[in-house]
């Protein structure tokens, strides 16, 4: 996909510059013992995570588990008070460094939508890449436009986020994600907010996007795609990792009670 | 529809003037534009208007810029600078503007050892009052925009800079432009304070004139007006404004 892109190549962009630990067997991003509070409340309890290039992590779990608060502790909506986080070797932390690793590397889908209302779908899309990356419009369209054929709406191009579907919409946010060419993308539950009859279309989408190697932390309650598309399903509750495997392990035959019961629950309709 | 209701409310008024006028204790022949005199005095109270407008004008762009920057603070995380936000804005809050117009005109040139005009003097004192004003409105705007906002701007990397100048403050002014309409019409009321440093605006001609024909019930009368027609005038246009601006919003 990155390849295949025509503005890839001549972008201005440092992601296309060498220097980067690529897949193999060092994690990608790593958390280790990730401490977050509220407050007195503690929303992350000792995390430990390590995620390649390429994986694809599904995080599910009971409201206020966690699962938000972790994947925006990843792209610093939210700072973890102990413990640290790096993304390619880069410790997160207010410097420049961090900054820039978190511009060239992760974009963010929101559960509800958070489109510029107002601003057209392309203007949604260019802003980033030439306010933040530095490309020049030209460019920028072109990519908006590539992303948007990606996402299967490039007939929408000049209307404005009001005049499309929650399902468009969602579709708008990931394409504007991808316009800024991250190397992970977040999702925060991208489906939560949508009409019944909308969120195939948008999990299509994601699907896809997982197919063509993209990296993905995805938090989400959809377990059919889930089993689909994750290499690994982590089962978060109180703050706290309670378990971690493969889908096909993962749903068969969960280790903890706590996950069990979770997953019964939101498998019984 | 405002504007029908512009000219039905003055000749309401007009009619009751011209009815008090026929008691005898009226004299309107100073403004009565078919004399030479009562025309060059009509005159020269309607050219205080420039000044008016322009001392108006001036001041609140100077303000709304003011406001911004005295805004951005009272949002940071950081406590100082919240702080600062908020000594600025209840010690100007405080200062009525008579005072601010008399301080800085004949105050400050001692303290900064500078010269300043009447028109410059009046056009600081009126924006640093409103300035106070304006940062309120900025702020509640400003908090009034959807976290997600924010959020959405952080995770495509903008500046602060940037998110500003093209997310958040596009919105936010979108939904404070009736209060700044507001802000013009109170503005254009509040210049009239500055006639007593000198500004040849409308209060001062009226003033002025009053001293020469002796006849300030007629004379204020027009002075009544004239504010009166300028801001019906003005809410008018700000109030159409508003309604095109909606009418985008709803494209």
């Amino acid at each position: 996909m990155r390849n295949s892109h025509p503005a890839r190549l001549s972008a201005n962009s440092p992601a296309g510059t060498g220097g980067r630990s690529g897949g193999g067997d060092t994690a990608f991003i790593s958390l280790r013992n990730v401490d977050k509070y509220f407050g007195d409340f503690q929303a992350l309890d000792d995390v430990s995570l390590d995620i390649g290039l390429g994986q694809k992590i599904v995080i599910c779990g009971p409201s206020g588990s966690g699962k938000s608060t972790l994947i925006r502790c990843i792209n610093r909506l939210e700072t973890h008070d102990r413990g640290a986080i790096s993304i390619d070797g880069v410790a997160l932390d207010d410097g420049a460094a961090a900054r820039g690793v978190l511009r060239n590397n992760v974009g963010m889908v929101f559960q509800q939508f958070n489109l510029f209302p107002h601003l057209s779908i392309l203007e949604n899309l260019t802003l980033g890449p030439v306010r933040a990356r530095g490309l020049d419009p030209q460019k920028a369209r072109e990519l908006a436009e590539y992303y948007l054929e990606r996402v299967k709406i490039p007939e929408q191009i000049d209307k404005y986020p009001h005049q499309l579907s929650g399902g468009q919409q969602q579709r708008v946010a990931i394409a504007r994600a991808l316009c800024m060419e991250p190397r992970i993308m977040l999702f925060d539950e991208p489906t939560s907010a949508l009409d019944p009859e909308m969120i195939a279309e948008v999990l299509e989408v994601i699907e896809e996007l997982a197919g063509s190697g993209m990296t993905m932390i995805c938090v989400t309650h959809e377990m059919g795609f889930a089993g689909h598309v994750a290499d690994q399903m982590v089962f978060m509750d109180n703050g706290r990792i309670v378990e971690m495997a493969p889908p096909d392990t993962f749903f068969s035959k969960p280790e903890s009670e706590r996950c069990r019961t979770f997953l019964q629950q939101i498998l019984r309709h | 529809m405002s504007f029908r209701r512009l000219i039905s409310l003055s000749t309401l008024f007009l009619a009751l003037l011209f009815l008090g006028g026929c008691s005898g204790n009226w004299g309107w022949y100073v403004v009565n534009p078919s004399t030479p005199a009562g025309q060059r005095n009509l005159m020269f109270l309607l050219d205080g208007l420039y000044y008016t407008i322009a001392l108006s004008v001036t001041a609140i762009l100077i303000s709304i810029i003011l406001g911004l920057l005295v805004a951005l603070p009272g949002l940071a995380s950081q406590r100082p600078a919240r702080v600062v936000n908020r000594v600025y804005v209840e010690l100007v809050r405080a200062v009525p503007i008579l005072v601010l117009i008399l301080w800085v005109y004949y105050g400050l040139p001692q303290v900064a050892d500078i010269s300043i005009s009447v028109f410059w003097a009046g056009v600081l004192a009126l924006a640093i009052s409103d300035s106070a004003f304006q940062a309120e409105i900025f702020r509640a705007g400003i908090q009034s925009i959807d976290r997600g906002q924010h959020e959405a701007a952080h995770s495509i990397s903008l500046s602060y800079v940037d998110k500003m100048r093209y997310v958040i403050l596009p919105q936010a002014i979108k939904r404070i432009l009736p209060a700044l309409g507001n802000q013009l019409v109170y503005m254009l009321k509040m210049s009239s304070l500055v006639s007593v440093i000198g500004m040849e605006e409308l209060t001062r001609r009226a003033n002025e004139l009053v001293v020469t024909e002796y006849r300030p019930l007629e004379i204020y009368t027009v002075l009544v007006l004239e504010y009166l027609v300028l801001i019906l005038v003005v809410s008018a246009a700000v109030r159409w404004f508003e309604m095109r601006m909606g009418a985008a919003d709803k494209r």
